[in-house]
């Protein structure tokens, strides 16, 4: 399974960026991650066929950003999208909604929750092949 | 004055319902067999078909899904014998309007005629097509028009809909055109995959949380179901909620709100559900996984989604409309498509539905590389294999019966299967002369070109 994680601004959220990214290598050793740090590299990294990207998890930290990965949502039919927003954002959350993305959680919610997701999309994607 | 057709053998019943008919003011035609009903129905439009189910050259239900795709779409009335019930519970499964079991009073029969004839002509006033948004839904084989029918109907109520189908038969795309397509388009469309969400994730994505109310809940966090705010939620994969959400989901339903996990106070909620599943729910229910009274609630209207492989004449369709939108996300020239290109994949059973065919585009289309045709090379090696496969299942060389482990396949998808063999056969053997091929099979020309159209084949003077 591919997953991709992505931030437009690493820097801006780093503790996060680094926590997920080592949470998921802890935790699903076995899966293929690699980390995107622009819009441009994400959409340079989708806009092929056969990219074999099972799943996205991007940390939002903006609007923009948001509307950018709305521009990308034919590419994202196929992937399932995971979005980490900052909380009490209802502009972002209203247009989060529009990408209907698998999961969404929060900066201060548990991580972990993520890992979980993770799990279940794996044994999902076992189970039917 | 409506056109009747009877179908039937029995030269009592013939003239009697002639008779009937005559004395409602209607016309009728009768044919005698099978044969020459399917004949007649083709040639003409029909409001109403009385079709017995024993006829001397096969059983009338076989004729039922033709009548629904023939010019006049009939209303059908199904003739059983006594105690058939089997077969009544079969005819209403096949969309007809009524049974009458012989033997039977003239009365018993004319209240269905009229109800039915009256609710045809009902339709035919009041219906003024109304521009459907269909939006990424492609195809216009019979089964998909009925499912159009069927989103157009649910998009006018707010009632609760259940979509089932296989795995990539575009569930979610139709739920969307029922969103679309309703008075709460202009409001958000909510989709759950409660299949990816761990069962520790799902009440809490469905109700959000109170602040505090377990450890990592920093803030408060309003649900799914309350974000939707008057639109439209989605719940994909909705056999795999727990039982405890179940419970909890069914009350939400009944009371039109949400208690947040660790919350005291209900905050209402404004929603329309559309639950989709690929899974048997009535056997779910039998099996203690999924509550009945959730069921009852979420199903109260369903819409079937037919596999790919039911509606083989949609892939031409599909294919050169998703070609055409692969090469513009991907900036790609637009390629052209080879006939062998489509037939290959026509031949193909698709068990991943229309998922498993967008796939295979994107592969056809990354190994064609700057070649400005998709021909059969650039399809992935197992579709090549199919083909040659095919070949030496010939009729005439006893293919037998497929056998998975012991199990026989759905009666309907063997003859759908054996039917497209024998098609491909016949297309070769008649060389692409298609009077020949009407003289080989003894089929009509029409009848002819109606399978070739429902099994996605062309073979006679198309490139």
């Amino acid at each position: 399974m591919k997953i991709i994680i992505h931030s437009d601004r690493p820097n801006k959220i780093k503790d996060q960026w680094d926590q997920f990214q080592n949470l998921i290598r802890s935790h699903l050793p076995d899966m293929e991650l690699e980390a995107l740090e622009s819009n441009g590299h994400l959409y340079e990294k989708l806009d092929h066929p056969l990219h074999r990207v099972t799943v996205l998890i991007s940390i939002v930290t903006n609007p923009d950003e948001i509307d950018h990965l709305l521009s990308l949502k034919p590419l994202l039919d196929n992937i399932k999208t995971i979005l980490v927003l900052p909380p009490r954002s209802l502009e972002i959350m209203e247009s989060a909604l529009r990408l209907t993305p698998t999961f969404i959680t929060y900066y201060d919610s548990n991580a972990m929750d993520v890992i979980s997701v993770l799990h279940k999309i794996y044994q999902n994607q076992k189970g039917r092949s | 004055m409506a056109q009747v057709l009877i179908i039937d053998d029995d030269p009592a019943i013939c003239p009697l319902f002639s008779t009937l008919l005559e004395e409602m003011g209607h016309k009728c035609k009768i044919a005698n067999t099978l044969k020459h009903g399917r004949m007649l129905s083709m040639a003409e439009n029909f409001d109403l078909v009385l079709l017995d189910m024993k006829l001397p050259d096969g059983n009338g239900l076989d004729l039922m899904p033709e009548l629904a795709e023939s010019p006049g779409r009939p209303e059908v009335i199904i003739i059983t014998g006594t105690g058939d019930l089997g077969g009544a519970e079969l005819a209403f499964k096949y969309g007809a309007w009524d049974y009458v079991q012989k033997p039977f009073l003239l009365d018993e029969v004319t209240l269905p005629i009229t109800r039915a004839l009256q609710y045809r002509s009902e339709k035919q006033t009041n219906t003024q097509p109304v521009p459907l948004n269909r939006s990424e839904i492609i195809g216009e084989s019979g089964s998909i028009r009925k499912c159009l029918e069927e989103v157009a109907k649910a998009s006018s109520t707010d009632v609760s809909v259940l979509i089932t189908g296989e795995t990539g038969t575009g569930k979610e795309i139709f739920a969307r055109a029922i969103h679309d397509n309703s008075k709460r388009s202009g409001h958000p469309f909510v989709a759950i995959d409660c299949g990816a969400l761990p069962d520790t994730l799902v009440e809490n994505t469905l109700f959000g949380h109170e602040k505090g109310a377990f450890t990592g809940a920093g803030n408060k966090q309003d649900g799914l179901l309350v974000q939707a705010r008057g639109g439209t939620v989605l719940l994909d994969e909705v056999g795999d909620l727990p039982l405890e959400t179940q419970k909890s989901f069914l009350r939400t339903l009944q009371e039109r709100c949400v208690r947040p996990i660790g919350g005291k106070k209900e905050i209402p909620v404004n929603i329309r559900l559309v639950a989709a599943t690929n899974l048997d729910l009535d056997s779910m229910v039998k099996e203690k996984k999924f509550r009945e009274d959730l069921l009852y609630r979420i199903r109260a209207m369903e819409i079937k989604l037919p596999p790919l492989r039911e509606r083989g004449e949609d892939i031409e369709a599909i294919t050169i409309r998703k070609l055409h939108t692969l090469s513009r996300q991907y900036q790609m020239e637009p390629k052209a498509v080879s006939s062998e290109f489509i037939q290959t994949l026509s031949a193909h059973d698709w068990p991943g539905n229309v998922r498993e065919l967008i796939n295979t585009l994107e592969y056809a289309l990354a190994s064609a590389g700057t070649d400005p045709t998709l021909f059969p090379k650039h399809l992935p090696p197992k579709f090549r294999m199919s083909g040659l496969k095919f070949q030496g299942d010939l009729p005439g060389s006893s293919p037998g019966i497929p056998d998975s482990g012991g199990k026989l396949p759905l009666f309907t998808v063997f003859r759908n299967q054996m039917e497209k063999k024998y098609l491909k056969a016949l297309i070769q053997k008649a060389g692409g002369d298609r009077k020949a091929a009407c003289r080989i099979s003894g089929i009509s020309q029409s009848r002819l070109y109606g399978l070739l159209r429902k099994h996605g084949l062309s073979g006679f003077g198309r490139s």
